[in-house]
């Protein structure tokens, strides 16, 4: 007897179960039908900033040598910026958007407490004059300066960095939105954070590319799409500027193009081509002597510097870690058989130390002065500079006439 | 008698062989290390032009290349040195400088300094950080000792206490450099080991440092012989055991310490070397096993500098990398071993 019974109460819970799973495999179909449509539709915006963006790389590598042509460039990627800010401010919340490693974020309003995790992120949070909404920074975040007071002050959290988050002090923050740069240990802090109910987005910065996609999902997300647009448009023409000029420069003097060694950490570690600083030498009109090189940072052969005989050496300061910026240049120019290299001979080691040194590290806002800095230090003739010192911190390029904060 | 005699002649002549071929194997590698870099230069113009260089002092690139491949061979030496003294010491195939938490002990105090007073080159510098270096992988060492003694010095407790206390120091090396490191590639670029920033100075000491203890360890080879035995038998040449294995742990942490200050962490090589030699030689004797160690260390690291710096054109691998995945088996196989004689 109780046999049929088991079975026949098994038998009605198996329906149930059965029911309850068909009806809600069909919401769910449903409710992703609809999040898909306006995916899509956001999709399309984004991928029209991709094709500016694009349109921005095709600039600067059609610059070389049609320095006339790149006006009328410049000037129909402001037309096509406009025509995406128009599209752009359709855009309204509930926003569903999706980050650099593929999730589909929701932000049902407009964030009003932020958490930045990367310096680039927080440089480009303030540049959109979204300060006051940031409560937490990672640790290396120190632009701008006004931040650091907010630190101080307190009403600004640091939250670790991005290799261990304080996952606890960001819950106590109660973040509407937590931004990451994206780093190989990002899925684990993504996770965790997620199963706390804060909504994260995870930010890839590494290239120029990346700092458009950057400062527009930013952009879109916090409700500032026009001074993301304004922003980027600064960037692009100030990095245009900065090339025609240089290609001015060198059309006119017959100059060859100047080749770079850039030691971002003593002994030896240097950088390949598909890094930022890669691009910041190609923008700034140079070359990198290991920009064939897929790897990004590696150690190089000593014996291949010599061999490749770069005519400019950049080095990081690394905060002072190697004794005075003399003790550095004296470090490099003593290696054995780089005495005929022609940067040492020429006495090009230039120590890049203080506030560049986190310029040219970055890529966020101060992307374009980063690249000026840089192309005043490979051609100082194209700016009528007599002589560029071996140790270049902030007071020697506002000696220079650059403002280096806007 | 005729049969001991035979025996003691057949055992000599095996050696030889094995000298000679190892000997040979590494000048083999010695030349083609010159020869092969960025660019290939014949090997003995790098030796005729790099020894004129060394001897003036004014290097190129013919000095640097004999200078490096010179390092290679003196610091190979010296782990497998090391390797030896500790196995003899403490009775335990497995031991290793790396392995017992000396490389890392050492690789703390260097991190630490270096994260107090900065990577100047100052010839201070150079006595401070050996010294700082040589007091942090003592430490680790005497630590690793006190722990295994208290969990009854079998082979796995030594190698698991090894393990504990190199894990700390590795770890508490990080510490410094994670606060001073803005980036998180310029923390891991420090502890890897590398023959890429060699130097006379650091060559002189390493090689003065290795034939003192050479002639220490040849001074004291009947007792160190016998040690692998018993106590006892020490005790009976009257020769104290316990003062003797201090003498080994001090000397084996001193010039392990030295060649982690100046090229980082290389492990296995230690293990590997002297492990391969008594395999080869089917003995334990010191007279004919250090010898044979001391060639095949040079020869492991001389080969894994040599991969490492022409794998790729123009890019350097870590050679701890390198030696590593030669090592490790090694490590492997001596287990599998010690399990097969049951010890």
């Amino acid at each position: 007897m109780s046999n049929t019974v088991n079975q026949k109460i098994y038998a009605v819970l198996l329906s149930v179960v059965l029911v309850f799973s068909i009806a809600s495999f069909i919401v769910n179909y449903l409710m992703i039908n609809e999040v898909r449509e306006i995916l899509l539709k956001q999709e399309l915006a984004l991928s029209k900033v991709q094709a500016n963006v694009s349109g921005l790389q095709e600039v600067v590598s059609l610059v070389s040598g049609r320095t006339e042509e790149l006006g009328n460039l410049v000037r129909s990627l402001q037309l096509r910026y406009e025509e995406l800010s128009e599209e752009l401010k359709k855009v309204k919340y509930p926003l569903v958007i999706s980050d650099s490693i593929g999730r589909t974020v929701f932000i049902n309003y407009e964030p009003s407490r932020v958490v930045s995790v990367g310096p680039s992120l927080t440089e480009t949070l303030f540049a959109l004059g979204l300060g006051d909404r940031v409560v937490g920074v990672d640790r290396f975040s120190n632009y701008p300066p006004v931040l650091n007071e907010l630190v101080k002050e307190g009403s600004v959290k640091v939250v670790g960095d991005a290799f261990a988050l304080n996952v606890e002090l960001i819950a106590s923050l109660k973040p509407d939105v937590v931004f990451l740069t994206y780093s190989a240990q990002i899925e684990k802090y993504v996770k965790t954070l997620s199963d706390l109910g804060i909504c994260v987005y995870v930010v890839k910065v590494e290239d120029f590319g990346d700092v458009y996609n950057a400062v527009m999902s930013l952009g879109m997300m916090m409700n500032r799409v026009d001074a993301a647009l304004k922003l980027l448009n600064n960037i692009t023409n100030s990095v245009a500027e900065t090339y025609s000029r240089v290609s001015n420069y060198l059309n006119s003097t017959g100059a060859t193009r100047v080749t770079v060694y850039w030691e971002v950490f003593p002994d030896y570690w240097t950088l390949g081509g598909n890094t930022f600083q890669n691009s910041l030498i190609v923008y700034a009109g140079g070359e990198n002597i290991f920009g064939n090189t897929s790897l990004a940072w590696f150690m190089a052969t000593p014996e291949s510097v010599i061999d490749l005989n770069p005519s400019v050496i950049l080095v990081d300061y690394s905060y002072g870690m190697f004794g005075t910026p003399q003790d550095l240049i004296e470090r490099i120019a003593s290696r054995p058989g780089w005495s005929n290299i022609t940067a040492v001979r020429e006495g090009k080691i230039y120590v890049l130390g203080g506030m560049i040194e986190d310029i040219v590290v970055r890529p966020g806002p101060r992307l374009g002065l980063a690249v000026e800095i840089l192309a005043r230090i490979l051609y100082p003739g194209a700016y009528n500079i007599t002589q560029v010192p071996n140790y270049i911190d902030e007071n020697v390029v506002s000696g220079w006439g650059v403002a280096l904060s806007s | 008698m005729c049969g001991v005699e035979s025996f003691i002649f057949w055992r000599k002549k095996r050696f030889l062989t094995a000298l000679v071929t190892s000997a040979s194997l590494l000048v083999l590698t010695f030349l083609t290390h010159l020869g092969l870099g960025y660019k290939v230069i014949s090997p003995l113009d790098v030796l005729i032009s790099g020894t004129t260089q060394l001897v003036s002092g004014n290097l190129s690139v013919e000095g640097y290349r004999l200078l490096r491949a010179l390092t290679a061979v003196a610091v190979g030496a010296i782990l497998a040195f090391s390797g030896y003294l500790m196995q003899l010491s403490t009775k335990n195939p497995l031991a290793d400088p790396y392995i017992l938490g000396v490389s890392s002990g050492a690789l703390f105090t260097v991190s630490l300094t270096l994260s107090l007073a900065g990577y100047v080159a100052h010839p201070l510098v150079l006595g401070v950080r050996t010294l700082t270096a040589f007091l942090g992988g003592f430490t680790a060492y005497l630590i690793t000792l006190f722990i295994a003694s208290r969990a009854g010095m079998t082979p796995t407790s030594l190698v698991l206490a090894g393990v504990a206390v190199g894990t700390f120091f590795y770890s508490a090396s990080l510490l410094p450099q994670y606060f001073i490191s803005r980036d998180i590639h310029k923390l891991i670029a420090w502890s890897m080991g590398s023959f890429v920033s060699p130097s006379t100075d650091i060559l002189i000491l390493m090689v003065s440092a290795l034939s003192l203890s050479t002639a220490f360890v040849f001074f004291l080879r009947h007792s160190l012989n016998n040690l692998q035995v018993s106590d006892d038998f020490v005790r009976q040449l009257g020769r104290d055991p316990v003062s003797l294995r201090r003498c080994s742990t001090l000397v084996a942490s001193l010039i392990t310490s030295l060649t982690v200050a100046w090229f980082g962490v290389i492990g296995f090589v230690g293990l590997a070397a002297p492990h391969i030699s008594r395999r080869v030689l089917r003995s334990s004797d010191i007279t004919y096993v250090l010898p044979m160690s001391l060639i095949l260390g040079s020869l492991l690291t001389t080969a894994s500098d040599l991969i490492s710096k022409v794998l790729i054109a123009g890019i350097e691998i870590p050679v701890n990398v390198v030696a590593s995945m030669i090592g490790a088996p090694v490590l492997a196989l001596a287990i599998l071993e010690l399990r097969k004689h049951g010890s």
